[in-house]
């Protein structure tokens, strides 16, 4: 296999490096934006091109299969939205908001490391990388974000550290492939059963699941909006990766963590549904509806069979991309009726935020209605009538509070457009990276076919039965 | 999309049609009916309105929708009565490994619901005539609303169904909650509540559906066959009940009809009772009464339970109310009980009356609750005490009401009659209690109906109440194209002849929908006593179902 299946990594680090170079050399915002967003369709085509060909590295440390291109993929598509949608965002008005764009870069190359994984180190690592990246993007507002966020992300790097480490001691192996033999349907214990749950807290943190959900929803709503997309579609977009890695490995003691896994999205299902009923302002409407997908994504793996894993991988796609550029997309917007004024003087983006939000509401015709479909279609067909049960309640609770949401921002009467000193109203921005999302998300639904195609072979290639 | 409508198939031709048929043939028809008004939707949301023009959202509305009106007449007059199968059909793979596929099809049943979709949403169009806030938003929305009714109505994959169901929801919503004045928001929240549960249970029902018959496709032709276990059809048949509730509405799951019908503008209101509430009897006849017998058989009684419950407390509402648009917004509760009676007397006189009803009970619905609106706007006024003897000032609004009261009642000579008549010919049979409670409803709807003409429009006039405005040109069209409708089916249910040959293209409604319903119903149809000598005489409808009642001369 050619070293050049590593040229997207490649990319994305150099793109990092550079962007966090022009930020301290001032380059200009425009060309900073430009820049970000160019590197990011570049990773994206060249995974898509050279991604294509399957097989391992030298020694068996990276394997590139239809996983690990389904992945990338989606975490590229999914940072190719955040950069459009943060092209007008508050962000890059401020010093500290420029450093949000390479962060971001650096969340999807952890993502990217854990999509190749073949040990449990380097999914260790690539899940930390990305926790890293996403905390310090989602804590450059304040001091008091950092000392927030930081602690929870600790904690859980502990928690996966050891859950991982338990695990590698049971298999007597730390290659994924080797625990998959060394960990056989007889060795289901209770003190395997501990040594996951451990392992699956550690990850639920990053994913956002309640009762883990304090850094995604509490470190978004203080975070800069560059920073939350990051914390919320790219990292749990690169946590499921390392989520569907660990878990096709443990396959064959699913008895330990398919209870756990369903009561977490149980949980989420329904503590998302009423928290998005209850939330006042944007951001928590984005960051509680992006908790249910997370929700309804780990409801899909928890049927910990083919179908079920790549109905779960078809609802990431849309949903990384949606939960990525929606923060970027709210802005510094605080409370729902605010967002009429966008409207009124941003009506593109108003509409690029109307489509993210329904599409993270699953409201079709975009991506998570088909998602939700998949995964829902799988849950009956395992039998997880009651894990059904509790995201229908969800989505129908989510449905409820977005309406308000949705009344508020495009159908109340705005202000007028601000006045500019002797030159009358400011000129509405039709043009905006949000309509790109917007489409993106359409589109997804339309391309259903060879994007659930894709996610089936990804599956198919963890080794799922 | 291009793909859609380059793969789109055209439909064989089983037999022979009448005069006029196969002059046109669409092989995209119904994509065309169902994304059209989508785009001109989004159009009509993204582009600025230019200076200087006028009531363009209202003229792009307007011309999308008497073109998709035109393209359902179309396809009414091209159909091909006395067949079962489905026609103008489109298909092509969507998402292959999980059974989905881009299928698109009507029979009878559903062409006969496109051509109502395409009557009341012009009619609606036509009501908004006075709308200028914020009309790019209320004119798109309104498109988007009838490109998802039109969508469920075409769909022959149940993922589609869901799809079409779930995208009609918000639009709806929002145009209640922006257009409904100060309980907008609150009705709006009511409304979504209701349909977003009738949309949950909807999915649960097909992933039922979906899971019993082998997990592999979600085509509703393979759905449809009847294999699921009683408890499976049963479960799946509470939970299209739960639907169908929500969206007709059946008491008790009618609580946002007296905010959402009573306070949205009359455009609004007209499509809610006219066509969007439709589309839960439409569910319940083709997807439980047609698709699983079994669980239709054990849930009849509870359903025509719930039919009666309906009519009785939307006519005791309507008798009790002192508003004049809660009044109408409760007489159009009672088309919707007819209706569910026919699914819950599940024999074939009952569904054929079912589907009658849910063309002619749409009209009615739409006219009445319109006709109620714009005489309360009118009178500005909606109390009936204050908007009293309006008749001599408002002749032709008052007249419009009487008409559409008579129809919600079922009266001889209007669309609803036929359809009203089979039904409860039907249901006596089967469901004696349910049918003689509605029936009771209805005969209390009479009472409902000649105090709201005596307080309203024939009584003493009010001689505080400022003079009121009889209906404006566009009020007057679009009242006046629901009640033609009403009285053309009414009159020649079975199309316009001359000499026995079908004229103006109208094959009639009832041999439209004659055959799938009687397809639909073969298996409630009583067992045929052994003739003595088998008769060689051939039948004259193509079907292989049990003959229908219904006469077509």
């Amino acid at each position: 296999m050619s070293l050049l299946v590593l040229l997207p990594e490649l990319v994305v680090a150099a793109a990092a490096t550079g962007l966090f170079l022009a930020v301290r050399l001032r380059v200009p915002r425009p060309w900073l934006r430009l820049g970000a967003f160019l590197a990011a369709l570049a990773a994206l085509g060249l995974e898509l091109w050279l991604g294509a060909a399957v097989g391992d590295l030298p020694g068996s440390v990276w394997r590139q299969d239809r996983f690990a291109l389904f992945a990338k993929a989606a975490l590229l598509l999914a940072l190719v939205g955040l950069v459009a949608a943060a092209e007008d965002g508050v962000d890059l008005e401020e010093p500290w908001g420029r450093l949000g764009l390479p962060l971001a870069f650096v969340v999807v190359l952890g993502g990217m490391v854990a999509a190749s994984a073949t040990t449990l180190v380097a999914l260790w690592i690539g899940l930390q990388a990305a926790s890293l990246g996403a905390v310090a993007a989602a804590g450059l507002t304040t001091r008091d974000a950092r000392s927030r966020l930081l602690p929870v992300v600790g904690v859980a790097a502990g928690l996966t550290a050891v859950g991982f480490g338990g695990l590698g001691v049971m298999a007597r192996s730390v290659w994924l492939s080797g625990m998959q033999s060394g960990l056989p349907a007889t060795s289901a214990s209770l003190p395997l059963a501990v040594v996951v749950l451990i392992g699956l807290a550690g990850i639920a943190v990053p994913l956002g699941l309640v009762p883990f959900h304090r850094l995604t929803v509490e470190g978004s709503l203080g975070a800069a909006p560059v920073g939350a997309g990051c914390l919320g579609g790219l990292l749990v977009g690169g946590t499921v990766v390392v989520a569907s890695r660990l878990l096709a490995a443990l396959n064959a003691v699913a008895a330990t963590w398919t209870p756990w896994l369903a009561i977490l999205a149980v949980a989420t299902l329904v503590m998302a549904g009423l928290s998005v009923v209850a939330a006042r302002s944007p951001r928590a409407v984005v960051s509680w509806l992006g908790v249910g997908q997370a929700g309804w994504v780990v409801a899909g793996l928890a049927t910990h069979d083919l179908r079920g894993s790549a109905a779960a991988l078809f609802l990431l796609g849309g949903v990384a991309v949606a939960w990525a550029s929606a923060p970027a997309l709210v802005g510094t917007v605080e409370m729902s009726r605010d967002l009429a004024r966008l409207r009124s003087s941003q009506p593109g983006r108003a509409l690029g935020l109307g489509l993210v939000l329904l599409a993270l509401a699953g409201v079709p015709p975009l991506a998570g209605f088909y998602g939700e479909i998949a995964v829902a279609t799988e849950l009956i067909r395992s039998g997880m009538v009651w894990v059904l049960a509790a995201g229908l309640l969800g989505w129908v609770l989510s449905l409820v509070g977005l309406g308000g949401s949705l009344h508020a921002a495009y159908l109340q009467s705005g202000p007028r457009p601000a006045e500019r000193r002797g030159r009358g109203p400011a000129p509405r921005a039709w043009v905006h990276g949000g309509l790109l999302v917007g489409a993106l998300l359409l589109a997804y639904g339309l391309f259903a076919l060879p994007i659930h195609d894709l996610a089936v072979q990804g599956a198919t290639a963890l080794g799922l039965p | 999309m291009i793909g859609v409508l380059l793969q789109a198939t055209p439909s064989p031709s089983p037999t022979p049609t009448p005069l006029g048929a196969n002059v046109i043939g669409f092989s995209f028809l119904l994509s065309l009916m169902v994304w059209g008004p989508a785009v001109v939707a989004l159009i009509t949301a993204l582009v600025p309105e230019p200076r200087g023009v006028r009531r363009l959202p209202w003229g792009l509305a307007f011309w999308t929708t008497l073109g998709v009106l035109a393209l359902a007449m179309a396809g009414y007059s091209q159909f091909q009565s006395f067949t079962t199968g489905l026609q103008f059909e489109e298909r092509m793979p969507w998402m292959p490994r999980l059974g989905v596929s881009y299928h698109l099809g009507v029979d009878g049943i559903s062409m006969a619901l496109l051509v109502l979709n395409g009557l009341v949403f012009l009619c609606a169009i036509l009501a908004s005539w006075e709308v200028r806030e914020r009309g790019r938003q209320y004119f798109s929305l309104l498109l988007f609303a009838e490109a998802a009714a039109n969508g469920v109505l075409a769909a022959q994959d149940s993922f589609l169904l869901i799809f079409f169901w779930t995208a009609g929801i918000l639009p709806v919503v929002l145009l209640v909650a922006g257009w409904a004045g100060a309980r907008g928001p609150a009705a709006a929240a009511r409304l979504l509540a209701f349909w977003g549960t009738g949309a949950a249970t909807l999915l649960v029902a097909v992933l039922l559906l979906y899971d019993a018959a082998g997990a592999s496709s979600f085509d509703l032709g393979t759905l449809a066959k009847p294999a699921a276990s009683v408890t499976v059809q049963v479960l799946v048949g509470i939970a299209l009940t739960v639907t169908a509730a929500t969206r007709l509405p059946l008491v008790p799951a009618h609580g946002w009809i007296r905010d959402a019908a009573a306070e949205a503008p009359a455009g609004v209101a007209i499509l809610i009772a006219g066509a969007v509430s439709r589309l839960g009897g439409y569910l319940l006849v083709r997807l439980l009464a047609g698709a699983e017998p079994s669980g239709a058989r054990a849930l009849a009684p509870y359903l025509g339970a719930l039919a009666a419950l309906t009519a009785v407390y939307g006519v005791v509402a309507a008798l009790s109310t002192r508003d004049l648009r809660r009044l109408a917004a409760y007489l159009a509760l009672v088309p919707g009980a007819v209706t569910v009676l026919g699914v819950a007397g599940l024999t074939p006189l009952s569904l054929d009356g079912t589907v009658m009803l849910l063309f002619g009970g749409g009209l009615a619905a739409a006219l009445v609750v319109g006709a109620a609106i714009t005489l309360a706007e009118r009178a500005q006024a909606r109390e009936l005490g204050v908007a009293a003897g309006l008749a001599g000032r408002a002749p032709k609004l008052a007249w419009l009401l009487l008409t559409g009261c008579l129809a919600v009642l079922g009266m001889p000579f209007l669309a609803t009659f036929p359809g009203a008549v089979m039904v409860f010919l039907g249901s006596f049979r089967t469901q004696v209690w349910a049918a003689s409670l509605v029936a009771a409803g209805v005969v209390l709807g009479g009472m409902a109906v000649a105090r709201l003409m005596h307080r309203v429009a024939f009584g003493a006039p009010n001689p505080d109440a400022p003079p009121p405005g009889d209906s404006s040109l566009a009020e007057s069209w679009c009242l006046g194209v629901l009640v033609g409708a009403l009285l053309w089916v009414g009159l020649v249910p079975s199309g316009p002849k001359l000499f026995g040959n079908p004229i103006f293209l109208d094959q009639g409604l009832v041999n439209i929908v004659n055959s799938p319903t009687a397809d639909l119903a073969a298996p409630y149809a009583p067992p045929t006593p052994p003739s003595p000598k088998p008769s060689p005489s051939p039948s004259p409808s193509a079907s292989p179902a049990a003959p229908s009642p219904s006469p077509s001369p």
